[in-house]
């Protein structure tokens, strides 16, 4: 049976008040860079390592161990084939660990931006990035009538199951005619919804003047400074030790 | 303020007019109350309003519609919000950012406002709405009632001359319902002019000061709520009078014409003659 | 008969149960009215009544609901719709065809009746809710008054003993809602048990149902004859309830 709730809960994550995430959004946003851009210094194990136990003050500070958990597991069988593979071709298991290590690091960097960062902060980073309105507008728009839109499935699922409607039956045709019922209903209400919001944008002067004004303002704490400096310290050690320690060559596989 | 000069309006599409030969005035500080049922041409009489009609909505228009003496086909939507806000009926719809204070500041931003008014509008408008208590929460996670409110608020910030609202509680609970008329007769009080198309008489007739009753795109009443809901004819365009009306009937209250429950509980006590069956 | 026997339910992911302990018995022939406030439970109720709940919804249940002493968990979804139909509150959620003709046997088809017999009872269920005239009308075309209504015939049309409603009258004007009305008391007078879940006390009570549930924070907190239920203004009211006018206005003059 299909699991509409489970479905909704996905889109309803909430951002919890942590420390990180009263951060300055691109305080975080720096920090994530960072934290990709480390462990592709060099393909070292040591470079690895440094980069996984340098994000466990992220965690800690953003209480991600829980997403950060999750998405692990939910890439474990990625990781697997990486280690396989790359061990396959270069029958070095430092190098396969190294990549391993590369690949989880680069998850737990996304996972912590994406637990303490909101939908809200982001389509403020994108306008910071000067990322045209209608493209930020759209962004935000799009997480805001996603519960809404999530809500209308789970309505319109259950409203055609209580007329006796079964989805899981027949052949793969049969199936997809099935879903005739749920698709358009879906489909009407949420042009209905388009047209609605459209009329309440332009009733709020949406687009009349070039230059909005803004009223977020994101301002810089002491603790925005104090991550920002371990940032750079932390890029800084990355690169001297990149450096000092022996390279792989270049091969095949590599992540 | 409001002139609306002899308008019909046919929507593109549509066979028959959605208007005709409408012709409104409205007053500053006026509560104005729009029954009919559905489909009599209430939503398009409040969109020639701020000019929905006939920028947004596509068809046909006669006549013509004047704010402040400008006619709406020669500003545009965005000028026009300056002047007329509009509230729909779904609060959903609506609601374009995510939390509330940002809800409250997008239209602000929209009009280009200095950051500091910003946040003195949506202080004042908060604070005058009594939802101050929302201010940081997330607009997914409020009830019906809080969301509507909300709506009225990101409105109301733009600080328009009249405040126009499309059936604000036809999806709302009765609790949240009685709230939005009460924060309506408040704002009203306070010199706001207020528009509004309503279903529930009960709730809304006590606080206007003005009546219109549409059917089949016409004005087919007007006069004042306690007049037109205690002349029986109303029912003939299928809008029947409430429940307070219906009993100061059965109890054969004379010399007062009561719309609240309050008032017919004065005009009872008062020692009006009381026929209890 | 539907039994529902002491039934505890928690949505997957929710910290509080959304029903406690509730048991009730809706027969054939009766209009039962559901009220309480928003968060109170009485769209749980209404899903456990044709097996949404278990089936669709995850949660932790205990107790059961008999269906005609059919154990909701033993039967689908779909064979429980034979007995309750359930009507949502927005019809929008349910069109997808092009004629009201086709929308209303949607339901028919989908559990197996006879082409012959799906004629009879989709035009019996049009009838009923004097759509008719209308069969051959886009869904989409219709007023709200009617599309709350084609919703209604959509349910019909299944032929169930029980109709359970949930918030008729949201969004409704005066004239639809005096339809609702008569819909209801004919289901009523032709040996269906109607149940009806709303906010809306002044009509309910219009209505005439024989016996009104009282639901708050998912326990039933107050069950029995309409007239005591509203004549109870006090109670009803800080249950986050409006009491019908006529009750306030009575209740009031009775202390002054």
């Amino acid at each position: 049976m299909l699991d509409p709730m489970g479905m909704v809960e996905i889109f309803r994550t909430q951002v919890g008040e942590t420390p990180y995430s009263r951060l300055n959004p691109s305080t975080k946003f720096i920090l994530f860079a960072s934290f990709i851009a480390l462990p592709l210094i060099s393909a070292s194990l040591p470079i690895q390592i440094f980069s996984l136990i340098a994000q466990v003050p992220l965690i800690i500070l953003s209480r991600s161990e829980r997403r950060v958990k999750r998405s692990l597991k939910a890439s474990l069988l990625f990781i697997v084939v990486l280690v396989v593979l790359n061990y396959l071709t270069t029958h070095s298991l430092e190098f396969s660990l190294a990549m391993v290590l590369r690949l989880v690091s680069m998850i737990i960097a996304s996972a912590i931006f994406m637990t303490g960062t909101s939908p809200a902060e982001i389509g403020d980073l994108l306008t910071k990035l000067k990322v045209p309105l209608q493209i930020t507008f759209s962004f935000v728009i799009a997480l805001r009538f996603i519960p809404v839109l999530a809500d209308d499935v789970v309505m319109i699922i259950t409203s055609q199951v209580s007329r006796g409607y079964e989805l899981e039956r027949g052949g793969f045709l049969e199936k997809v005619k099935r879903l005739i019922p749920i698709l358009i209903p879906m489909i009407i209400i949420a042009i209905r919804r388009g047209h609605q919001l459209a009329e309440a944008l332009e009733t709020k002067a949406f687009g009349a003047i070039e230059r909005r004004s803004s009223y977020v303002v994101y301002e810089y704490g002491r603790g925005d400074w104090i991550l920002l400096i371990y940032a750079i310290i932390v890029i800084t050690i990355g690169l001297v030790v990149g450096t000092l320690t022996p390279q792989f060559q270049l091969l095949p596989f590599r992540c | 303020m409001l002139k609306i000069e002899n308008v019909t309006f046919r929507y593109e599409g549509s066979k028959r007019p959605a208007l005709s030969e409408v012709s409104l005035e409205i007053d500053r500080g006026e509560f104005l109350l729009i029954a009919g049922l559905s489909g009599s041409g209430k939503s398009t009489l409040l969109r020639l309003l701020n000019g929905l009609i006939p920028h947004f909505y596509r068809g046909e228009m006669k006549g013509r519609v004047l704010v402040d003496g400008v006619d709406t086909r020669e500003a545009s939507v965005a000028q026009l919000s300056k002047k007329v806000g509009l509230v729909f009926q779904n609060p959903d719809n609506q609601i374009v950012t995510l939390r509330v204070d940002r809800e409250i500041a997008f239209g602000l931003e929209n009009l280009g406002l200095p950051r500091e008014e910003i946040i003195e509008r949506i202080n004042e408008v908060l604070k005058k709405l009594g939802i101050e208590h929302l201010r940081k929460r997330g607009t997914a996670e409020l009830s019906g009632g809080e969301k509507q409110l909300v709506a009225i608020a990101s409105v109301l910030a733009m600080k328009p001359d009249v405040i126009v609202l499309d059936e604000p509680t036809s999806e709302l609970d009765p609790f949240s319902s009685a709230r939005i008329a009460k924060v309506l007769g408040n704002l009203n009080r306070e010199g706001v002019t207020v528009v509004v198309a309503e279903h529930r008489l009960d709730l809304f007739a006590p606080k206007a000061n003005r009546m219109i009753v549409m059917s089949n795109g016409r004005i087919v009443r007007e006069g004042h709520p306690r007049e037109l809901l205690y002349r029986g004819d109303i029912s003939l365009h299928g809008v029947r009078p409430p429940s307070v009306v219906k009993l100061a009937r059965k109890y054969g209250v004379v010399g007062a014409q009561p719309l609240a429950v309050g008032e017919l509980i004065v005009a009872l006590r008062r020692g009006v003659r009381i026929d209890r069956s | 008969m539907i039994e529902v026997e002491g039934v505890t339910f928690k949505y997957e992911g929710s910290g509080m149960n959304a029903l406690r302990d509730v048991s009730l018995e809706l027969e054939r022939g009766k209009i039962y009215g559901v009220v309480g406030p928003n968060g109170s439970g009485k769209s749980t109720l209404l899903r456990l009544l044709n097996g949404l709940i278990p089936h669709f919804y995850r949660g932790e249940m205990k107790g059961r609901v008999l269906v005609d002493g059919v154990d909701t968990r033993e039967a689908s979804v779909a064979q429980l719709s034979k007995k309750v139909g359930l009507v949502f509150q927005n019809p929008e959620h349910m069109f997808f065809s092009e004629t009201v003709y086709e929308e209303v046997s949607f339901g028919p088809k989908s559990i197996g009746m006879d082409p012959e017999e799906i004629k009879e009872s989709v035009r019996w269920a049009l009838e009923e809710v004097g759509l008719w005239e209308l069969r051959e009308r886009s869904p989409w075309s219709l007023s709200g008054g009617e599309m709350k209504r084609l919703s209604i015939a959509c349910i019909l049309s299944m032929k169930p003993e029980f109709l359970a409603v949930d918030e008729p009258t949201i969004g409704q004007d005066s004239l639809s809602k005096e339809s609702l009305s008569e819909i209801f008391k004919r289901m009523r007078g032709e040996g269906k048990g109607v149940v009806i879940v709303t906010h809306d006390l002044e009509w309910l009570d219009e209505l005439g149902p024989d016996v009104v549930f009282v639901l708050r924070y998912g326990v039933v907190i107050n069950r029995g004859d309409p007239k005591e239920i509203f004549s109870d203004i006090r109670n009803l009211a800080t249950n986050g309830l409006i009491p019908p006018y006529r009750y306030i206005v009575d209740s009031l003059l009775e202390v002054g």
